[in-house]
């Protein structure tokens, strides 16, 4: 097949630029959902929290982010904020520190919405009553959250949390639009200087396939570990 | 006798120097490496490029051009995936013809060229933000865009090609040929400007980029696109489904161009910037960078 | 107020929105009372235990433990739960931990107490009801009357002066209401203050020493058991009686 011949060939010849990508995006990925569960934790508490203005306030962000694309996120606060004098800071011995600060930030304002809703329907899975037992005995509301409740929700949490991984690893292509060498990015890098546009595609698409399937995998193999712990 | 011309060139460099105060750049290793070759991003300047150095452009001087001066460095917005205009080599270098023209433009003010990758939509907000002095990735002269930012002159007037499905290259020989038609262009771009001028019968079929257009013709759904005469030959090169129409633009083509895009109110840096524009294309300097890096672009091929 | 009476309850009143689940209702339980609540269903009997311990906050009234009114903004609610102990129909051991952390939990990070002597003791408890053995087995690999013998443990574990269950033996099978059933027997005669809502009309005759029936979010008849069982008064709790005991 002349098709993967040609595959062969330009993953060969280019494996620098698709590796380059591939470490990249992975980059961005795992900060982005970090960062992202970090926020989504904080949204999730305030949303579920008693006091009405943040509740609101986290509930409109939510709203928002989920409603608006990625794109047009990742151009404001690329391109917006620096016109009001927000600025991201240069690292000398990291180049192009400052957009991949900003890619990064980006895409952690948009995985923390869709993570806050990852939290608060794990939390809000566990049986209301794990938390009345708590409080019954005395524990203080954080108590029972922090001690019995969460420890629950993660396994709730996890699994979806493992697919918000792998969105995010899809969707992070979205950061070349600033220049950050992903491997959408150097894809395009490649068929702009081989004029092959499917073969690339293609292994792009491989890589890309690669990526998810090790992450779902690891995300199930842990699962099975925490559930060997806690039943 | 290009090769004569880049190595006299590379050769008055190193006297040439002397304008930017002597302390500046890599004067030794010159001759032979490739005028293509730029900075790559972080700024680290590895282009002893055949340098139009010798003209002195110390006498350009403004409020912005001061700026560039402090910071010491020279940023320029590009989106590398246009060959040979910019793109990467192997070793993910900046080259180009665009990337040697920016480097002029750096080497004139006396400062390190850093190189911005973005996608080509961004450039114009990343001048707007100030993220970047100039961007340089084919523009066209736009009068939409001229809202927006300034353009400075013209530096390259590219063959307009059209490509066609293979077999059809007798067929779409005329403008006639094509009325009623969809022919394709990057969005914004000379090609699709061109269209409208030469080809009013048709119809215009933009996409973001040249790659899904080469397939929209290969697949039959448009009769043809309008690529620039570089990427039309790498296309037609790997690409069996493709061939060149017998079809000429007329003198529509005459009036389009590439130039570098400039914040609004710098006037300083634009009448530098067409300063060096005049300089390297009329002593042939720009055409032999641009035709090495269609040797470049040519040689990365699989 | 009487130095023997631990809970007083005074028109208490709660509304889920528009239904009015508690109406006025007052009564006091006292040291050492074994306290049935019985009632045909929703007739706001579980809401009433809940509201001795504000799981559930009242709409309006006043629950008193201890003297201290319970529902006052500025009492810490959380000191006195440490005190009432609340078995759930459910269960709802901490299904994260082992049966010992469970029992361990509050009182060592509640009370402080030594981690040591907690374990000590929950195990000294759960030799009581017979499970000493599955000290370190996860909820999910006990049986329903093994769960709520642990939660039974659980509570008693912080000392409560006061134990509360929420009907709970309704969610076991026949065969394991029996265990249950005879650790509360046991608690009773120790001398535990308990309130009790419940179904087991053998339960709330033998072992308790008065018996409240509610109906409709109201106390209909408050009186010692042996004399409700016996002569029932009010034509509801007949009419209750008739239907759960001849079946």
């Amino acid at each position: 097949m002349e098709f993967f011949d040609r595959m062969g060939r330009i993953f060969s010849r280019y494996s620098s630029f698709f590796g380059q990508g591939v470490a990249n995006t992975l980059i961005i990925a795992f900060f982005a959902v970090l960062l992202g569960t970090l926020l989504g934790t904080l949204l999730a508490v305030l949303k579920m929290g008693k006091f009405k203005p943040t509740r609101w306030l986290a509930s409109a962000y939510i709203e928002f982010i989920r409603g608006t694309p990625l794109m047009i996120q990742l151009m404001f606060i690329f391109y917006g904020l620096p016109m009001l004098n927000i600025t991201f800071p240069e690292v000398s011995f990291i180049p192009n520190f400052e957009r991949f600060a900003a890619g990064i930030f980006a895409m952690s304002l948009n995985s923390g919405a869709y993570v806050a809703e990852i939290i608060r329907s794990g939390i809000q899975a566990v049986d209301k009553g794990q938390a009345e037992a708590a409080r019954s005995l005395g524990f203080k509301e954080n108590q029972a959250l922090v001690m019995v409740v969460l420890p629950q929700a993660i396994k709730n949490i996890l699994p979806a949390l493992g697919n918000e991984f792998v969105t995010v690893i899809k969707e992070s292509s979205i950061v070349s639009v600033i220049g950050i060498a992903d491997l959408m990015y150097q894809t395009n890098s490649v068929i702009s200087v081989t004029f092959i546009t499917l073969e690339s595609l293609a292994v792009a698409a491989i890589l890309y396939f690669i990526m998810t399937f090790v992450t779902s995998r690891l995300i199930a193999f842990a699962e099975r570990k925490m559930a060997n712990g806690t039943r | 006798m290009k090769k004569v011309l880049s190595l006299l060139m590379a050769g008055m460099m190193a006297f040439s120097l002397a304008a930017c105060g002597g302390a500046s750049s890599t004067a030794s290793s010159a001759a032979g490496s490739t005028p293509a070759s730029a900075a790559a991003s972080g700024g680290a300047s590895s282009a002893p490029a055949a340098s139009t150095a010798s003209y002195d452009y110390s006498s350009y001087t403004g409020e912005t051009i001061d700026a560039i001066k402090a910071k010491g460095k020279l940023v320029v917005g590009t989106e590398a995936q246009y060959a040979p205009f910019e793109f990467k080599d192997l070793d993910s270098n900046f080259v180009g013809c665009d990337m040697w023209l920016a480097q002029q433009i750096a080497d004139a003010l006396c400062v390190e060229l850093e190189v911005m990758d973005m996608a080509f939509d961004g450039i114009i907000p990343a001048i707007k933000s100030n993220q970047v002095d100039i961007g340089i990735a084919a523009f066209t002269v736009d009068e939409e865009r001229a809202k927006e930012i300034d353009f400075s002159d013209v530096y390259q007037k590219d063959q307009q090609v059209l490509l066609v499905k293979a077999g059809d290259e007798d067929t779409y020989t005329t403008k006639e040929s094509l009325a009623g038609l969809q022919v394709g262009a990057q969005r914004g771009t000379v090609q699709s400007k061109l269209i409208q001028a030469a080809l009013p019968d048709s119809e215009l079929f933009e996409l973001d980029k040249w790659p899904a257009l080469a397939l929209e013709v290969i697949n039959g759904n448009i009769a043809g696109i309008v690529v620039d005469g570089a990427v039309a030959d790498g296309l037609i090169q790997n690409n069996e489904g493709l061939a060149k129409a017998n079809f000429v633009f007329g003198e529509e083509a005459d009036n389009l161009g590439k130039a570098a895009v400039l914040p609004q109110s710098s006037d300083d840096l634009k009448e530098l910037v067409n300063a060096v524009i005049a300089n390297v294309t009329a002593d042939g300097s720009f055409e032999a960078a641009y035709d090495e890096a269609v040797a470049l672009s040519k040689s990365m091929g699989i | 107020m009487a130095q023997d009476e631990l809970i007083v309850v005074k028109d208490l009143n709660k509304s889920f929105g528009k239904l009015h689940v508690l109406k006025n209702v007052s009564t006091t339980i006292k040291k050492g009372e074994v306290v049935a609540v019985i009632g045909p269903s929703g007739s706001g009997k579980s809401t009433f235990l809940r509201c001795l311990n504000l799981l559930e906050q009242p709409t309006s009234g006043h629950v008193f433990f201890e003297g201290v009114d319970i529902c006052d903004k500025k009492t810490n609610i959380d000191l006195h739960r440490q005190k009432i102990g609340m078995v759930f129909q459910q269960f709802n051991l901490f299904n994260n931990m082992t049966v010992l952390k469970n029992i361990t939990a509050a009182p060592v990070k509640i009370r402080k107490m030594d981690p040591k002597a907690a374990e000590e003791k929950a195990l000294q408890l759960l030799d009581r009801v017979g499970l000493r053995d599955k000290a370190n087995s996860y909820p999910s690999q006990l049986s329903g009357g093994q769960k709520q013998r642990v939660a039974i443990v659980r509570a008693l574990a912080m000392e409560p002066d006061v134990m509360l269950f929420d009907e709970p033996t309704s969610a076991l099978d026949p065969e394991m209401v029996g265990e249950v059933l005879n650790v509360m027997k046991d608690l009773a005669h120790e001398g535990m203050t308990m309130v009790v809502v419940t179904h087991e009309m053998s339960f709330a005759r033998e072992v308790s020493s008065r018996v409240l029936f509610m109906a409709d979010g109201e106390i209909r008849e408050d009186r010692p058991s042996h004399e409700m069982f016996e002569d029932p008064r009010d034509p509801r709790l007949q009419d209750f009686l008739s239907k759960v005991l001849n079946l």
